[in-house]
């Protein structure tokens, strides 16, 4: 059958999107980025409603439509609360971290760590408390509202957390017994497991403030100092060394993890490396396209990496200006003569400035 | 040996007719659970408009694939189909999109919901406010002032 000729006019009034059968609606607006979903929102009750209900998240990963979003949370030392920021771009097409101003009562958090929409907060203390903490909560993301969770079983500083099949894994320093402890929460049941699990570490080796990645199963955990990276199997609860993985001072600039394989950006170097643990062996990337970001990275005196899609976000500050900071998105491949080249796709300098002492960048998907 | 296409006839709300081929008919579940339980000749269906229908039997046709006659299965290449799909949903004002997706919904061609949701949602992204989404979707507000300005207190981030 030939296509008709356009706009046939019919006597009937023309159909509106609202006489839609929800679900479609839901279909539909499943499939708009979520940037517009403000507008969406200002736009009818009916969208807002739609656009706070569970389905049209649930559509937005059965369509997979879901996008990473990029936040990140800043800490003032005076300031009460902590505050949220949304990495946005603007009509410009400069991008910015816009704080999220309807959330007011972010409470400070120590070690943070995403699961889907979900941050999950743990640890950290206002003015008037001892050091260590057994505050836990979660930051939902879809409707920018934060939940207190069930206390840690143990109190703990110096914490850091990371997740792995349905249960996050909180490590720190418990000052009352003098060692290094890790709780489990079971996200699904949004409860605490009773066991605490006791890292197989070297007494000498201080904590400190460590770092946490999740590759093939295991967490890796390193030490801030000159400490050696553990390995932890929790399926079989057993405790191993890397000590290929501990070559390298990872956790400095902040390490992130792709596909099972641990990107770390060496500030000091100015160097972006990877670390298969299949083949245990680390692999320096050779940057095409340098000059975009050495002009603003001479001097880092902070960064940051987090998974940004098939992407890596990489966050810093210079010395020179250090209440600005800036982002990079950074893609990679590998190249025909086999090593491993990236490119900065854009560099903006996404917060002019404010005061904060703590910083940080977190991956959403939603 | 089945050479000999079998065909339907599809009767709209409105009483038009269309004749198709069967391979047509089963791009939509509901009408092959149709043609299957009632093998009558004729199907009629009271809720689309014969407007709609043409729209649903002319997508369908480009959808189907082929039988040829050396028995190979094929259709339109992946590239082309996109094509004409582009084509399809250019022409339409969006009074048309909303009855093809109802259809499309009823009838249960998952593709060309999908196509047609698609097309809103593409409508809807490249409104530059919710003014302009009230205007092209043609939705009045509903909203009190008090009421529009917490959501817009709620969503304070998202605006410049």
């Amino acid at each position: 059958m030939a296509s008709k000729s356009k706009n046939e006019q019919s006597s009937q009034p023309p159909s509106l999107i609202t006489s839609l059968p929800d679900d479609v609606m839901v279909d539909i607006l499943a499939r708009v980025p979520r940037q517009d979903y403000p507008a969406l929102s200002l736009a009818s009750k009916q969208f807002w409603s739609l656009i706070k209900s569970h389905e049209i998240y649930s559509r937005r990963s059965l369509l997979r439509c879901t996008e990473t979003c990029l936040y990140t949370i800043l800490s003032s030392r005076k300031a009460p609360n902590d505050r949220l920021y949304i990495l946005r771009q603007n009509a410009d097409g400069n991008r910015h971290l816009v704080h999220i101003s309807s959330l007011l009562d972010l409470p400070k958090g120590e070690s943070f760590v995403t699961v889907g929409s979900v941050i999950y907060g743990f640890g950290g203390r206002d003015d008037n408390e001892t050091l260590t903490s057994l505050r836990a909560f979660r930051i939902d993301c879809r409707s920018h509202t934060v939940q207190p969770l069930p206390n840690m079983p143990v109190a703990m500083t110096d914490t850091c957390a990371d997740f792995l099949d349905g249960k996050v894994y909180v490590v720190g320093y418990c000052s009352m017994k003098s060692e290094l402890m890790m709780v489990v929460f079971n996200t699904k049941t949004q409860m605490w497991e009773p066991r605490v699990i006791i890292p197989d570490t070297t007494p000498d080796e201080k904590w400190h403030y460590g770092y946490m990645a999740v590759m093939a199963n295991k967490i890796y955990m390193r030490r801030h100092d000159r400490g050696k990276s553990s390995v932890y199997e929790p399926k079989e609860n057993k405790w191993e060394k890397d000590d290929v993985l501990s070559s390298k001072k990872w956790y400095v600039g902040g390490a992130c993890v792709l596909d099972d394989v641990l990107y770390y950006y060496q500030r000091y170097m100015k160097c972006l490396y990877r670390y298969d643990p299949k083949e245990s062996r680390w692999e320096e990337f050779t940057c095409l396209r340098y000059s975009l970001l050495a002009e603003q990275m001479r001097r880092p005196c902070w960064t940051e990496t987090v998974r940004y899609g098939r992407n890596l976000a990489l966050y810093f500050r210079t010395k020179k200006d250090p209440q600005k900071i800036w982002c990079a998105v950074i893609s990679f491949k590998r190249s025909y003569v086999n090593d491993m080249r990236y490119t900065v796709e854009w560099c903006d300098q996404v917060l002019t400035g404010g005061k904060f002492t703590y910083v940080k960048c977190l991956s959403v998907m939603i | 040996m089945e050479n000999e296409k079998k065909m339907i006839t599809l009767k709209s709300s409105d009483d038009v007719t269309f004749e198709v081929e069967e391979a047509v008919v089963l791009e939509s579940q509901f009408l092959s659970h149709l043609v299957q339980d009632c093998p009558a000749p004729e199907h009629k269906i009271k809720e689309v408009t014969g407007k709609i229908l043409s729209k649903v039997v002319e997508y369908c046709e480009k959808h189907v694939v082929v039988v040829v006659d050396g028995g190979d299965s094929s259709s339109s290449s992946g590239d082309d189909l996109k094509k004409w799909d582009d084509k399809f949903i250019k022409e339409m004002d969006l009074s048309t999109v909303y009855d093809l997706i109802a259809a499309a919904n009823y009838l249960n061609i998952q593709a060309l919901l999908d196509l047609m949701c698609q097309r809103v949602a593409d409508v809807i992204t490249a409104c530059k406010d919710h003014k302009e989404i009230r205007e092209t979707l043609g939705i009045v507000s509903d909203y009190t002032a008090e009421e529009e300005a917490e959501v817009l207190k709620e969503n304070e981030w998202a605006f410049d």
